[in-house]
């Protein structure tokens, strides 16, 4: 499904993210409150859901290439997590929703956890 | 829906508290933070999580959750297991993700507040 | 370098009319009536959308059948009665230059797109859309240059020495939790510039940004030093800490001294040094109790057989 349609589904505000990037088609998604559980992930998912909202989230975020982060539970961001956010081209989105209720309905769309890439051939 | 029920419908392993499966579920919550668990989560509910310290029983005791389920095929301490059955509280695994879990267990009707 | 003109004729027999198709497809129900469709088009800002009845494609409603209907001052009818009826489609997997074909011949302002196999509608396709998807295209195949042109190979074919690397430092400051990780994300994004591979450039970032984090956490700051030369890359992470009295203990998945503040920001669970193992090729620890710990780490880039 599109980022913008990831928005209305889940009720989201955006805090950071371009036309352009909304108008991109996310498939896997990621649900974790532990960065250091994220980063030894041997695959890469689009979207991640935490509930931390902390500059951290951002930075593993550009790290591991994640393309758009949902922050649950209505916890608000920072200055310094959107200025991450527009540095490193991350959409970035805050939901009044639960994790659980927002992976739920995520799932039910047709968003899936992220394979691991066997492909290691040279791009 | 009955704990067995879900054990059954999503395969998952049980690793403590066999005895106790006929609880009621009430809900759902997912979490790796210990303090929004403890903030957070409703009595009855069934706690998705990585955490494998022995921690999470205690705060599933003090919540009254219904059960834990460690995700991604995730192996309790002994330790943890050992005060799950003290406890009386069942903990689970499955080979998913949070993502997928927290989606399955979604669409089997439990709701997350 | 072949001229723009003849690279814009490629990218529309590479492009498929999937890749630049609206998907969101705004439809009218062939028994809504003209001042419904009015209502439609104004309110997305679109010339003309498909008719369906139920599920079927049956027509195509334009602004040309409004302005028609309009003069003719007819009373409200149903847009059925107003339509084109059995509009021509596309195939969704047809190539874009085909679209632009069938627009030059036919003078329409629109196609709906049909799935091959199942007949079912999937898009529409403007000539705006064409523009748009065209230049899309365009922009990315130009970064794409753009980086080619930096590539690490170029660079070290382009300067004269027996031996050549390029050295980068960072300061890392301890237990600023802002500016942390911030070596690591610049480093990325000058490793993409250099043309290292995307996957080697994912176990560099994480296996630094890693490293970066326990110096932030565990010390008052240190330096991290990238060696890049033709073939690897060679990161020295230093720290003035405390040091890693077992080394051996502290690579064991799960082992971590993290204190409770550390893990509510989603670390210190013990996964920072297996995960640094498990991404660089070869890793040296070499710690002192009291005086700190450095870590070397390094990733072959395979840049050789890559350079042509």
């Amino acid at each position: 499904m599109k980022l913008k349609e990831v928005v209305e589904l889940l009720g989201a505000d955006l805090a950071f993210g371009t036309d352009s990037q909304l108008a991109e088609e996310v498939q896997t998604a990621a649900a974790s409150d532990l960065m250091s559980d994220i980063l030894a992930r041997v695959d890469v998912p689009e979207l991640l859901l935490t509930r931390l909202n902390n500059s951290q989230v951002m930075r593993t975020s550009a790290v591991f290439g994640i393309k758009a982060v949902v922050i649950v539970r209505g916890r608000a961001v920072d200055e310094k997590m959107i200025e991450i956010a527009q540095e490193e081209e991350i959409v970035l989105l805050t939901t009044p929703a639960s994790l659980f209720e927002s992976c739920g309905k995520l799932y039910a769309q047709g968003l899936r956890s992220a394979q691991p890439s066997t492909d290691s051939s040279r791009s | 829906m009955k704990l067995s029920e879900i054990v059954a419908a999503l395969d998952l392993e049980v690793r403590a508290g066999a005895d106790h499966l006929d609880r009621e579920v009430t809900g759902a919550y997912a979490s790796d933070l210990l303090s929004d668990v403890m903030g957070h989560a409703s009595e009855g509910a069934l706690w998705i999580t990585l955490q494998v310290h022995q921690n999470i029983v205690a705060v599933a005791v003090m919540k009254s959750l219904a059960g834990i389920v460690l995700v991604k095929n995730r192996e309790p301490d002994e330790a943890t297991m050992r005060k799950a059955e003290e406890e009386e509280i069942p903990l689970l695994i499955s080979s998913l993700g949070a993502f997928e879990l927290a989606g399955k267990l979604f669409g089997m009707g439990l709701s997350g507040s | 370098m072949e001229p723009r003109y003849g690279k814009t004729q490629e990218l529309l027999y590479e492009l498929k009319i999937e890749q630049v198709m609206r998907t969101d497809v705004v439809t009218i129900a062939s028994d809504a009536t003209m001042s419904e469709l009015r209502e439609i088009l104004r309110e997305h800002s679109i010339s003309g959308v498909p008719v369906v009845d139920g599920d079927e494609l049956v027509g195509l409603a334009s602004i040309e059948d409004l302005i028609r209907w309009l003069s003719s001052r007819e009373p409200d009818c149903a847009v059925h009665e107003q339509m084109t009826r059995d509009p021509e489609c596309l195939h969704a997997d047809q190539p874009l230059v085909h679209a632009l074909r069938r627009f030059d011949e036919s003078g329409f302002g629109r196609f709906p797109i049909v799935e091959r196999a199942s007949g079912r509608m999937v898009g529409i396709l403007t000539k705006g859309g064409i523009i748009e998807g065209v230049l899309r295209k365009l922009e990315r195949e130009f970064k794409e240059e753009e980086i080619r042109a930096y590539r690490v190979s170029h660079i070290f074919e382009d300067l004269l020495a027996d031996y050549k690397e390029i050295y980068l430092t960072y300061n890392v400051p301890g237990k600023d939790f802002d500016r942390a990780g911030s070596a690591s994300t610049r480093m990325k994004r000058n490793l993409k510039r250099l043309g290292i591979r995307p996957d080697i450039i994912h176990r560099l970032a994480i296996a630094s940004y890693e490293a970066e984090m326990n110096v932030v956490i565990y010390t008052d700051g240190g330096t991290m030093e990238y060696r890049i030369s033709p073939h690897e890359v060679i990161l020295r992470v230093r720290d003035r800490g405390p040091g890693i009295s077992d080394v051996e203990e502290a690579l064991r998945p799960g082992w971590s001294t993290a204190e409770p503040w550390v893990r509510d920001l989603g670390f210190g669970a013990g996964m920072g040094l297996p995960n640094i193992k498990k991404c660089a090729d070869k890793l040296e620890i070499d710690s002192h109790p009291g005086r700190g710990t450095t870590l070397k780490m390094r990733i072959f880039t395979g840049e050789a057989d890559e350079a042509q």
